[in-house]
């Protein structure tokens, strides 16, 4: 084996598992925002634990038949079940992640709620990872025509000033539209003053932080294919890292209006706050938003 | 062909460490869910009240403290109150957690007008979830 055989190998797991992870949160983000999934997680006894370990294993299984989170694999049923290890694995993490992040799975919590909260909130990160394949690649085979890119970079080349300033627009609007649709549902629920109330600075930073490595993830590193295309593609700020930031101030002004419609934040509120639950909705809008960006 | 040979031919050097990885995660979630299972847990809740510092804001003192559920089960609505006798001024102040589940802690404060000398801190109530 050539060691650049080797690397496109450890490149396209890489890649695999991080479609992984973007389904996890796509799909299991609402939930981590529901006090309910919380509390019945400081509730389960080990039986109720295995219960539900055992149903969202059951369950990937199933769902790796049509969907998946590998792409370009024939089905092999031994292969399936292994590759639903890994989809529970990646959910569990992914949700014991999530609950830290938003400060509930404190470590004075006990062993045992700890658990039972990651294992309530592994099933619908479960349920992301299991469709992924679905979720974030709704491009692939447009992506992967080579004359459709050849005419896109045809018409990158042409492409005028005017132009570039059109793309990044619908760029926006895109971003816009995906993190409403994921967090207007979010934007008037106690849930958003709970985790608020809990963050320090260094929490709010480390949302911040979370919010833009998840949206990068989505975005371009879901798909290698989706990233070439997305490298050619139009607009203004074409550097990965500028659209990251860009799409998550766009999710961000969109937070900050849904907050202000469900009249949670008002007049009588300090800066700190506003800027609290703007960064704490902003999480699932950034989601949502990079998960827009992509279906355009 | 054997099931290994196919696995073989469809699974990359890559997909095996993350199968690797994923199996040492999952190995160490299903061990604590055994143990979990094996070690009984069915003590009824209790309640260990600590009481904390005390400082002085607008002549109001704030005690903290913090109550740990001992128990196994969940308490809901626990209710905690505190009482300072001084002579004949008697003054209480009383507080409700929504939730404590079983083996964790949760801190409160509670607040009053005169030195909290000789206070005692008590669970009053909890509803069974």
């Amino acid at each position: 084996m050539t060691s650049g055989k080797k690397n496109s190998q450890w490149l396209e797991e890489l890649d695999d598992v991080l479609r992984a992870v973007s389904g996890a949160f796509l799909f299991g983000i609402p939930l981590l925002y529901t006090m309910e999934v919380w509390w019945i997680g400081s509730q389960v006894d080990a039986l109720d634990m295995s219960l539900s370990l055992a149903a969202t294993f059951i369950l990937l299984i199933i769902l790796d038949y049509g969907a998946g989170f590998r792409m370009n694999k024939k089905y092999v049923w031994s292969v399936s079940i292994l590759d639903s290890l890994v989809a529970l694995a990646v959910a569990i993490v992914c949700a014991a992640l999530s609950l830290k992040i938003i400060g509930y799975l404190p470590s004075d919590l006990g062993l045992e709620n700890m658990l039972g909260r990651i294992t309530m909130e592994a099933i619908p990160f479960g349920i992301g990872v299991g469709i992924s394949d679905h979720l974030v690649e709704g491009q692939k085979a447009q992506g992967e025509d080579p004359n459709r890119q050849q005419e896109r970079q045809r018409g990158e080349e042409e492409r005028t000033a005017e132009g570039k300033l059109h793309g990044t627009l619908v760029d926006m609007g895109a971003t816009a539209l995906g993190a409403v649709i994921v967090a207007f549902a979010i934007a008037p629920t106690e849930e958003i003053l709970f985790i608020a109330s809990r963050q320090s600075s260094l929490g709010i930073l480390i949302i911040m932080s979370v919010s833009l490595v998840i949206s990068y993830i989505i975005v371009f590193e879901a798909s290698f294919v989706s990233e070439s295309k997305r490298m050619q593609q139009r607009g203004i700020f074409q550097h990965p890292v500028f659209e990251t930031v860009n799409s998550y101030l766009v999710s961000l002004m969109v937070s900050l209006f849904m907050l202000w419609l469900f009249k949670i934040l008002g007049s009588d509120q300090s800066y700190q706050e506003w800027l609290n639950y703007v960064i704490v909705l902003g999480f699932p809008a950034s989601i949502g938003g990079a998960a827009g960006r992509l279906a355009i | 062909m054997s099931l290994f040979g196919e696995l073989k031919n469809e699974y990359s050097i890559a997909e095996w460490v993350s199968l690797g990885i994923s199996l040492s995660i999952l190995a160490v979630i299903v061990g604590l869910v055994v143990w979990f299972w094996l070690s009984p847990a069915d003590r009824l809740a209790r309640f260990l009240v600590r009481e904390g510092q005390t400082r002085m804001e607008d002549g109001l003192y704030y005690v903290d403290f913090t109550i740990e559920n001992i128990g196994d089960e969940t308490g809901e609505k626990v209710e905690v109150k505190g009482s300072i006798t001084a002579g004949d001024h008697k003054e209480e102040a009383s507080t409700v957690f929504d939730f404590v589940p079983g083996r964790s802690e949760e801190k409160g404060v509670l607040i009053f007008t005169r030195p909290p000398r000789g206070l005692v801190i008590t669970v009053k109530s909890y509803q069974k979830p």
